[in-house]
């Protein structure tokens, strides 16, 4: 293992951990305040039980993610000194307003959690609404660090040291919007889909029904808006990355020739040695149309471009396929709920439904690693893309496979235990437990 | 600018140890509880950190930004030479800030409580003394140019002094959360009685460690030493130290806790406050000579801008709902 992979590794697990978390802690308080938001206005005790229920996951959630994000706050120095040395000054901004919207998250997860019996009602319930706005926030301040990346600005870049450093302008970066938009819409929708899989579990297995609608409710019309917002959500992103960054493009697609009327692959297994693609179809002039809106519009190829300043095409493309399935999927079981509702039917009495709301479960989360593999992959081999490689920024400690199966073994032993936690709390939910929580 | 950016970093930092190093203390407290057998302190740890650890725990993360985006040019370098025990308290963070959040949120309280509260304690001794490791070695020379792996990665902590100031730390966190006990304790006498004995045993170990920082330095970093005594706030402030000790002492007599609390808080500020203007204004030094200072490594000016405002506003914000947080949970009064 070169020290390049091992750190690109480390980060890897690193990110695709915490990101789990992350989004869990933005959009989480959010169904949470709704359901303890339902039980101040119509004093249904149910409604309480689920907000304490939602509360515990909420707690381990948070924490998990506090630390993994302290991590990957030093990791970045860690791994990329030399990165920081430079970008520091420059992509800093967004993460100072990030660490404000953090700290207040953290205030009022403290207030929120233990506030049932210091504070008033509705003061209470704004610490919780509270956490999930400061979650969101600090979420789309972090991405704009990300974006700069992707589309960095606000510096000149001499002789391998940043002049002229504005730190707004890089902050301000043409990325930011496209990939914060996808961010949090994405977000939504992966955990509204995790909340009602598991509800809906207990539905299909006839478990305290009544609390488990109760909880669906809640998670539907997030799920709903969610779905439906995604695919014109990750058209804008698809657009964006053709105008900045066409070789992430071409990777995503394993598009090798640039040509007018692209076709675009469904599924597929890139052979990059013999420049094609098997196992896939290709559907005539879609990629021209989806990336520029014109069905005879040129598309750029990877052929067009040095073959060292290309991604590795493969796990790029197989991504971006899984998160452009999940998004259909997702699509196509919300337009299907949509239709149980306008019929006036009861979609939670049709199995196919809550199957495949069981099915989704993990697909979001999936998506969601999908989407971030597409982002950092496919900008390798740049660390802040067209001005700094990845190789050029990595520290010169040895053994930093070390690291990697330091931080693999850690985070592995978070996840099995927070599902464990998770299992813990959803058997004792099955009973008639839950409802003295 | 810059001198308002320093001041917000000394004070994050002062705050980190101050609040933060009482939550590791609390595990520590607890983790010497469970090992001697004695009644576990966890109702009171959870009752003492529970709403605010993870609040506290946010002065490490403006630290870290502040330093990174202010001067990054001394974070590249300090991230790069003291890699090790820096993944060390990464590691450490991580178990202890889970292990906690576990512990309270398990639906099921069986078995695993101890074993949560094993990972619990023994993480927050970890973590405290590679806190400490690292704060020692930046009082050394890192070295300027990289040459083989001992001699770039692992000598610049692995020194008498830095583990001396490893132990120090642990000692320090130990005391500052015994005494943050004692006024949340206040409804159980026995309770307060035990507590207060620890905290007589946890100051006799803070004067050790701290005396064999000293020796340690005296012997070893005669640098830290003389700049140490040679400094007029330096000495200032440990002279205030020491004679907040009466106060103190009065204090735990009268069992005016919250008292105590206070002026514990204040020791402990102080002590860490004297070591930093000791420092300045080096940021890193090296064994060529060199130095890195906060000026050197500043950020552009524009930059200094930008965080300068954000820092301002951030605190703003920030500030009234931390102190309405410690206002809700330290004061002891239930709306019900």
């Amino acid at each position: 293992m070169d020290s390049l992979f091992a750190a690109r590794s480390t980060m890897a697990i690193s990110l695709g951990f915490h990101i789990i978390f992350a989004i869990v802690g933005m959009i989480f308080p959010l169904l949470m305040s709704y359901a303890h938001f339902k039980w101040l206005r119509t004093k249904d005790n149910d409604y309480l039980i689920l907000t304490k229920w939602w509360m515990k996951g909420l707690g381990i959630f948070f924490a998990t993610g506090a630390v993994s994000g302290t991590a990957l706050s030093f990791e970045l120095g860690l791994l990329w000194p030399t990165f920081m040395k430079h970008a520091g000054p420059i992509f800093g901004m967004p993460f100072s307003w990030e660490g404000t919207a953090f700290f207040l998250e953290a205030i009022f997860l403290g207030l929120y959690l233990y506030g049932f019996k210091y504070l008033r009602p509705w003061i209470h319930w704004l610490t919780g609404l509270g956490v999930g706005i400061c979650g969101v926030s600090s979420g789309i301040f972090v991405v704009a660090a990300n974006s700069w990346m992707n589309s960095p600005q606000g510096f000149k870049w001499i002789d391998g040291r940043a002049y002229d450093v504005d730190a707004v302008a890089a902050m301000f970066n043409p990325a930011w919007f496209s990939q914060a938009q996808h961010t949090v819409i994405t977000a939504a929708l992966a955990v509204s889909m995790g909340v009602l899989g598991i509800h809906a579990y207990f539905i299909y297995k006839k478990k305290n029904m009544v609390l488990n609608r109760k909880a669906i409710k809640i998670a539907l019309p997030f799920f709903l808006v969610s779905a439906l917002l995604t695919p014109i959500s990750g058209d804008y992103s698809a657009k964006d990355v053709a105008k900045r960054q066409p070789l992430k493009l071409a990777a995503m697609e394993a598009h090798y020739d640039t040509e007018t009327r692209a076709g675009l692959w469904l599924g597929g297994l890139p052979d990059v040695e013999n420049q094609t693609v098997n196992y896939g179809i290709k559907l005539p002039g879609l990629l021209s149309f989806l990336a520029f809106g014109d069905i005879d519009a040129k598309v750029q190829g990877l052929n067009d471009f040095p073959r060292e300043h290309w991604p590795p095409v493969v796990p790029v493309h197989i991504a971006f396929q899984i998160m452009v399935a999940v998004g259909t999927f997702a699509l196509g079981l919300a337009v299907l709920i949509l239709i149980f509702m306008l019929r006036k039917k009861d979609y939670l009495k049709s199995n196919l439904i809550l199957r495949l709301l069981i099915i989704g479960i993990p697909l979001g989360l999936i998506a969601v690693e999908a989407g971030w593999t597409v982002t950092e992959v496919g900008r390798q081999p740049w660390i802040i893309y067209g001005i700094m490689k990845t190789a050029e920024a990595v520290t010169p400690m040895p053994g930093l496979q070390y690291m990697f199966f330091t931080f693999t073994a850690l985070y592995l032993f978070l996840a099995i235990m927070v599902s464990w936690l998770m299992y813990r709390q959803f058997r004792l939910f099955q009973t008639e437990e839950a409802n003295n929580a | 600018m810059l001198e308002f950016i320093i001041g917000i970093l000394a004070i994050s930092l002062v705050f980190y140890v101050v609040f933060a190093g009482a939550d590791f203390g609390a595990g520590i407290y607890e983790f010497l509880s469970f090992i001697t057998k004695r009644p576990p302190r966890k109702k009171l740890v959870e009752k003492a950190i529970g709403p605010i650890w993870e609040a506290n725990h946010m002065w490490l993360i403006l630290v870290v930004v502040i330093f990174f985006m202010g001067f990054s040019e001394a974070f590249a370098e300090f991230s790069k030479l003291l890699h090790i025990p820096i993944v060390l308290i990464l590691i450490g963070i991580s178990l202890r800030g889970t292990a906690f959040a576990f512990r309270h949120y398990d639906p099921i309280q069986d078995h695993w409580q101890k074993k949560y509260t094993i990972l619990f304690g023994v993480s927050s001794i970890w973590t405290a003394f590679w806190q400490g490791v690292v704060v020692g070695a930046l009082f050394g020379d890192l070295p300027s140019q990289q040459t083989d792996f001992y001699t770039t990665f692992i000598a610049p902590w692995f020194t008498a002094f830095s583990f001396a100031v490893g132990l120090f730390v642990v000692a320090v966190y130990l005391y500052l959360a015994q005494t943050f006990f004692l006024s949340e304790s206040s409804d159980d006498p026995k309770v307060t009685r035990s507590i207060k004995n620890d905290v007589w045993k946890s100051l006799v170990f803070v004067l050790l460690t701290g005396g064999l920082v000293f020796i340690v330095a005296w012997a070893k970093q005669p640098k830290f030493f003389s700049v140490f005594f040679g400094h007029p706030a330096s000495i200032t402030l440990l002279v205030l130290t020491t004679l907040l000790f009466f106060p103190l002492l009065n204090s735990y007599k009268t069992q005016r806790f919250n008292l105590a609390r206070i002026l514990v808080a204040f020791q402990v500020a102080f002590i860490f406050m004297a070591v930093l203007i000791k420092r300045f204004p080096i940021l890193l030094s090296f064994n060529d000579g060199t130095i890195m200072t906060y000026s050197s490594a500043a950020a552009p000016e524009s930059t200094l801008k930008q965080l300068t405002i954000a820092l301002a506003v951030g605190i703003t914000v920030v500030l009234p709902f931390l102190v309405y947080l410690l206002k809700i949970f330290k004061t002891n009064r239930d709306r019900e």
